[in-house]
């Protein structure tokens, strides 16, 4: 993790509601304070913004325009090693899920998800 | 390490304890007897010490006597006087050597007593008393070199005295000396006896007690084995353990090949097993799970819910009938010192379950199924459907009396499958009219089962068992929806007696709403329109029209006359297609009823070539029917336009079911059509 304690996170998600509520779940009172350093809508615009702020955290959704989420995890962990990726899905396979852990992702979580499970998650990740 | 040797002292202690005492007990006698050796070169050399005080007392007096014989000879007395010399000298060296050797007190008072010692002092005390007389007058004695006779004379005469006395206690103390030294034999023979004698003891104890702990530790072992072979052959779900190079264990539990249907070898590769036993994909997401599994970083938590091999289905060829077909896995780790080294894998047959919940989610659709059929029926006048289900019964009923009671004729059979074909896709109408999806899905494969006997002329009567049992199941629906009607009814509590206030629009709302369904279905758009006067009451011909004729002119020129959105565009028409229904009535009382659409209208080109395919007419026949006569045919049972049969169109029923409702109505049906333009069937009823 990053050598303060202030942690960045960035969310990458095509649901722009899927994105605007796990920011509002990240900015709530029961996670340690993140920094959001960004909102991607695409495994494109992810890895760009990835590049630029270096986030320590990130969700990442699987099925995407552009760049899908395996793809872009691979991306992200060549450059980023220690960043911890949380696969936020609807695939219900498994087999992807699988792919995207060992291709570098930390956690997974299907949608559709509770508050609670994604707070967990997310706390489950910073441990 | 550490541990290791405390719990090998912890498990040992009394072994390693006797093994050491056996070890002491050697060194021990090892010990004694080096000890003994020197206590017996002590011994001899006291004992020889002891001997030459007897001869050196000896020599010293035959030395006297040779000094006084060659002083009486007045011979040379050098020889005799070094002689003497040397007797007194070892002597004194003797005597000085022992009672420095017997002064010691014993090392070991238990092997040498020391009474025995002081008594030997003693005897060595007496023998220097009686050698001292001797050796005063033998000192100056020698100190000339020319001794006096007087002198040599009283020498010799002590000497004489003495010697015998003096040679007994040097004897006795040799005695005394040998004595002694074979009681210490004795006492250190009798310890080496008894030590080896325990050595002895102590080795049957740690033979004894470790061939014991070997052969309880055996039948703990065996007892074990035993267990687990148990457990291992009688639980039922199977058990194998799989190691961090991906093969099977060699202890497995006995299901294992009943659940697989096929044996799973010690040591077989696991990942090529499921690869023959499942689909690759499974197989591949198996894979990365177990080697996420062996990882030591990943959290239980994300594990438990990334496991691919939950309900998996087996590959059908691997099946056989008493075999399972569905599997769950499930992996735990194994970890020592931190490190996972296998996974304890448990394999359970979830045939059953999954069945289980199939049926449930069947009996689940079934339910939403009944329940559409409820809100389908409730969208209608129960008192109309009602009407439909006791005239839909009592029409199949006497059908089915006819089937029965059916005479072994021939010639009867093509019409009645005729008849009931007629009267079974009538049925269908009216009930998708009405929201009975049930009944006109249960009609339709009714129809499915009529077809292929319509046209053949051999039927007998065993081709019609079908027929009897698929109208038994239609009746039977419409059994079942008329019991719901009933309870719908009775809740009503009879409100619903009233007749409706605008029974022509009812029908024609009902009718719209039959349309938009068959358009839905077959992926059309259509408007619906009616100009029709409003009417208080309807005259029970025409309600007969509405109910039966016009739901299947709808029908048809939504399935024939529309055409999809694409063609309609393509030929320059809005999309969405229009069905316009009107009702006119003159003076006279004549209804003349128009069915129209604006779809491709008849082609007289295709019904020809349709009455050749479908063999109805020969080419020749066909080729000397005029247009009229060949839309004429399209009233003929049998005959459809469309290529396949589907639930709105196709079996060429619908217009068969139309003239023979507004025949027995005394009514005339006419057709106008245009290629591209429209379609129009215009049905005209004369007053009774």
């Amino acid at each position: 993790m990053s050598l303060h304690n202030i942690l960045s996170m960035m969310i990458v998600d095509d649901s722009m509601i899927i994105r605007n509520r796990i920011a509002r779940l990240v900015a709530g009172p029961t996670l340690p304070h993140i920094n959001i350093a960004g909102l991607a809508a695409n495994g494109e615009m992810a890895v760009e913004l990835a590049r630029d702020s270096r986030p320590d955290l990130i969700t990442m959704d699987l099925t995407m325009p552009l760049l899908d989420g395996e793809a872009c995890i691979e991306r992200i962990i060549d450059f980023l090693p220690e960043t911890k990726i949380l696969v936020v899905s609807a695939l219900a396979d498994k087999a992807t899920a699988l792919r995207a852990i060992k291709k570098g992702a930390s956690g997974f979580l299907h949608k559709p998800f509770t508050d609670e499970e994604l707070l967990d998650s997310l706390l489950e990740l910073i441990d | 390490m550490k541990t290791l040797l405390a719990s090998l002292f912890g498990k040992y202690r009394d072994l390693v304890l006797a093994i050491g005492i056996f070890l002491l007990l050697d060194a021990g006698v090892s010990a004694i007897n080096i000890y003994t050796s020197r206590q017996i070169e002590a011994d001899a050399s006291r004992i020889n010490a002891a001997g030459l005080l007897r001869t050196y007392a000896q020599q010293l007096t035959k030395g006297l006597l040779t000094l006084e014989m060659d002083l009486r000879n007045g011979q040379r007395t050098q020889s005799s006087l070094a002689e003497i010399s040397e007797a007194r000298l070892g002597f004194d060296d003797a005597r000085l050597a022992l009672e420095k050797k017997l002064a010691q007190p014993s090392a070991l008072p238990l092997i040498e007593p020391e009474s025995l010692r002081q008594h030997a002092q003693e005897l060595l005390a007496s023998v220097v008393r009686t050698w001292e007389p001797i050796d005063r007058e033998v000192g100056p004695l020698i100190v000339n070199a020319d001794p006096d006779p007087e002198s040599a004379a009283r020498a010799v005469q002590k000497a004489v005295t003495r010697n015998n006395r003096l040679t007994q206690q040097a004897d006795d103390l040799s005695e005394t000396l040998t004595e002694m030294a074979n009681k210490k034999t004795s006492t250190v023979r009798l310890i080496q006896a008894i030590a080896i004698s325990l050595a002895f003891l102590n080795f049957a104890f740690i033979l004894f007690k470790f061939i014991g702990r070997l052969a309880a530790s055996d039948r703990q072992t065996a007892a074990a084995r035993e267990e687990t072979e148990r457990i291992l052959g009688s639980v039922r779900e199977g058990l194998f353990l799989l190691t961090s190079k991906r093969t099977v264990g060699g202890q497995r539990s006995q299901s294992l090949d009943r659940i697989f249907g096929q044996q799973l070898q010690p040591g077989a590769d696991f990942l090529a097993f499921l690869g023959r036993l499942t689909s690759t994909a499974n197989a591949e997401a198996a894979r990365d799970y177990i080697d996420l599994l062996f990882n030591k970083k990943m959290k239980q938590s994300l594990l438990e819910q990334l496991n691919p091999l939950v309900e998996i289905e087996l590959l059908a060829e691997q099946r056989t009938k008493k075999s399972p077909s569905y599997l769950t896995f499930e992996f735990n780790q194994i970890r020592e010192n931190g490190q996972v080294v296998a996974l304890l894998v448990t394999v359970f047959d979830v045939s059953q379950k999954v069945r289980l919940e199939h049926q449930l989610a069947g009996a689940e659709a079934r339910a939403d199924n009944e329940i559409a059929l409820l809100l389908g029926i409730l969208d209608h006048n129960p008192h109309e459907v009602a009407d439909f289900l006791s005239r839909a019964r009592d029409t199949l009923q006497l059908i089915n009396g006819e089937l029965q009671s059916i005479q072994p004729l021939r010639q009867p059979y093509p019409q009645m499958v005729n008849r009931i074909a007629r009267i079974v896709h009538g049925l269908k109408g009216e009930a998708a009219t009405l929201g009975c999806s049930s009944i006109s899905r249960a009609a339709h494969a009714f129809e499915d089962i009529l077809q292929p006997l319509r046209g053949r002329n051999d039927l007998a009567g065993d081709d019609l068992i079908p027929v009897a049992v698929a109208l038994s199941t239609l009746l039977s629906e419409i059994v079942k929806v008329e019991a719901v009607v009933k309870r719908v009814q009775h809740f009503a509590g009879g409100k619903s007696d009233a007749p409706p206030p605008d029974p022509l629009g009812d029908s024609l709302r009902r009718i719209e709403q039959y349309a938009l369904r068959v358009a839905e279905d077959l992926n059309k758009q259509v408007r619906f329109e009616a100009a029709v006067p409003r009417l208080d009451h309807l005259p029970p011909a025409l309600a007969s029209v509405l109910r039966e004729a016009v739901p299947q002119l709808v029908r048809n020129a939504i399935a024939h006359g529309i055409e999809a959105p694409a063609d309609r565009l393509r030929h320059g028409k809005p999309a969405t297609g229009l069905v316009r229904v009107e009702l006119t009535s003159e003076a006279d009382g004549t209804l003349t009823m128009t069915i129209h659409d604006d779809g491709c209208g008849l082609s007289v080109e295709q019904l020809r070539g349709v009455l050749i395919e479908r063999e109805l007419y020969s080419p020749a026949e066909v080729a000397a029917l005029s247009d009229a006569q060949v839309i004429a045919t399209l009233f003929e049972a049998g005959v459809s336009s469309l290529d396949s049969a589907h639930q709105h169109a196709g079996r060429g029923d619908g217009l068969a079911v139309v003239k023979a409702a507004l025949r027995d109505l005394g009514g005339r049906l006419r057709v106008n059509s245009r290629a591209n333009s429209h379609t129009r069937f215009i049905m005209q009823i004369k007053p009774a």
